[in-house]
């Protein structure tokens, strides 16, 4: 009798206090999402509850598929012109899809794409994805009402206003990455100076950044880019291209 | 009940020394080898996210190895004890039978208590090493891990009861942990497979309610969402702490109305 008082008990409050969870997903569900690399392992991360795993894994997927060390560029031939890593663009939707706040991602993938493979039409495709996606995320997490009772934590007040800020990030990316297909370096100099010294900036907005200063040969800002560059970034391989691009420019300063 | 207390603790007690003896502990060393390699590879793989990345797979493995051993530890202990016969060696003193269930599993909570505390330290000073600066999100995500944990070690509990053999209780436990992590996508499934015909909405609902949702307690996932140590994340933890109580109650009767 006691023990079955006692489950009644214990059941009561197991309902209760599921009742008061919050238990609307945080991300939306991987059946919603399209996954163009068939890869079973995110399946499986999913049904073990380990989706930022999974994301990470893929996103070293595509830094790997994209390095060009020692490798032979992934490549097809579309309307006779060779294209290089053409399932670059798959790899960088499989990341966001997986987890729509890696934040990286969503400016990475666009700069691999627009500004070094200059593929605007896909770079673009995809920011619009991130902008929508970021969108969403951001009106989910403002309807939840429970947000708003922890808004004091330090880390949900970070990632509220990264939210803002990130969209913002990539609508600046998009603008400029129409400027330079419109030729319109200027411009798009003048947008991507104004988030390359945000801390959150992902390395490639400094280096497009530079790249372009130097295109321009205005070597004195170019060389200003990469020293900061080389100071802040931790990739080894940037630190090596940065030391070579301002030796580089020390020269060509000297000689002008 | 001062008595009852002092025997759930001795078995607890005697519980935790046993395995410390059968030195299952030794799984953490392959966890400091595991994240201690992650280190140094993604220093090479991934510079920019190295601490996300090592973050993430510290926690994960955390968890995964929590559940291993906690699943293995609990299945194995009882189903041994049921076939040597040495449950009469307990059973025989003035011992109750529910006293004998609540004390393994306390027993069994302590040393996965211990060994998430391990290896939350070895993954706190790896991050630390890497440039980490210290955030009290590591220490809610393992807290919910415990709880997940518990979980799983009360339907071992109970599972181990009515099965005979550890691969069939071990595997049950495994395809719950998965059901109760993929518990959010059953219910897009179903609004799915509505669009096309097949009504099995309220079935799957039925299953959503029943198994246990992990993916509530899933903080390692949304710690950059869901704040730790708020009031929904107590709710949670007392949802964990409910849900293994009344699976531990049904255990209880389960043992008491079993002939041994």
């Amino acid at each position: 009798m006691t023990k079955k008082a006692l489950l009644i008990l214990f059941l009561l409050f197991t309902v209760i206090s599921f009742n008061m969870t919050d238990k609307s997903p945080v991300y939306p569900s991987l059946f919603t999402k399209e996954f163009p690399l068939s890869t079973p392992g995110i399946f499986l991360s999913s049904t073990l509850g380990m989706r930022r795993l999974a994301a990470d894994i893929v996103w070293i997927q595509s830094l790997q598929y994209y390095s060009r060390v020692g490798r032979i560029p992934d490549s097809t031939v579309v309307n006779g012109e060779k294209k290089l890593f053409p399932e670059l663009i798959h790899y960088w939707q499989q990341v966001i899809r997986l987890d729509p706040l890696f934040i990286s991602a969503h400016l990475t993938g666009p700069i691999t794409l627009g500004w070094n493979l200059e593929r605007t039409e896909e770079a673009i495709k995809l920011l619009d994805e991130s902008i929508e996606t970021i969108e969403k995320m951001n009106t989910l997490l403002d309807e939840k009402e429970l947000l708003e009772s922890e808004i004091e934590h330090l880390l949900m007040v970070g990632d509220k206003r990264n939210l803002e800020e990130v969209k913002w990030k990539l609508l600046t990316l998009k603008t400029v990455l129409i400027f330079l297909e419109e030729g319109e370096v200027g411009e798009a100099s003048r947008e991507l100076e104004s988030i390359a010294f945000k801390e959150n900036a992902p390395e490639e907005i400094r280096i497009m950044l530079a790249q372009i200063y130097q295109q321009e040969k205005s070597y004195d800002e170019a060389l200003k880019m990469w020293l900061y560059i080389n100071n802040t970034t931790r990739c080894d391989s940037v630190k090596g291209l940065s030391a070579r691009k301002i030796q580089k420019l020390k020269k060509a300063i000297f000689l002008n | 009940m001062k008595k009852t207390a002092n025997k759930i603790y001795q078995i607890a007690k005697f519980t935790l020394l046993e395995n410390l003896k059968r030195k299952n502990f030794l799984i953490l060393f392959l966890f400091v080898i595991i994240i201690s390699g992650s280190g140094i590879l993604f220093s090479m793989l991934a510079p920019d996210k190295e601490v996300r990345v090592i973050t993430d797979l510290g926690t994960a493995s955390i968890e995964l190895f929590a559940f291993l051993t906690a699943a293995f530890v609990s299945v194995k202990m009882i189903l041994q004890e049921m076939e040597n016969r040495t449950v009469y060696l307990i059973l025989s003193r003035p011992v109750k039978r529910w006293t004998y269930i609540a004390g393994r599993f306390l027993g069994i909570a302590a040393q996965t208590a211990f060994y998430i505390i391990f290896m939350t330290s070895a993954l706190a000073l790896l991050l630390l090493i890497k440039g980490w600066s210290w955030d009290f999100y590591l220490v809610g995500i393992s807290i919910s891990i415990f709880f997940k944990v518990l979980i799983v070690i009360s339907f071992s509990i109970m599972f181990s009861l009515l099965s005979t053999s550890s691969a069939s209780s071990f595997l049950s436990i495994f395809f719950l942990w998965s059901l109760g992590h993929f518990s959010d996508d059953l219910l897009v499934l179903g609004e799915m497979l509505a669009e096309s015909g097949i009504h099995i909405t309220p079935l799957l609902r039925i299953i959503y309610y029943i198994i246990p949702n992990f993916n509530i307690l899933n903080y390692k996932d949304f710690y950059h969402v869901r704040a730790p140590l708020s009031a929904n994340f107590l709710f949670s933890c007392g949802y964990a702490l409910g849900y293994s109580l009344v699976v531990l109650l049904i255990s209880v009767i389960l043992f008491d109305s079993k002939e041994l």
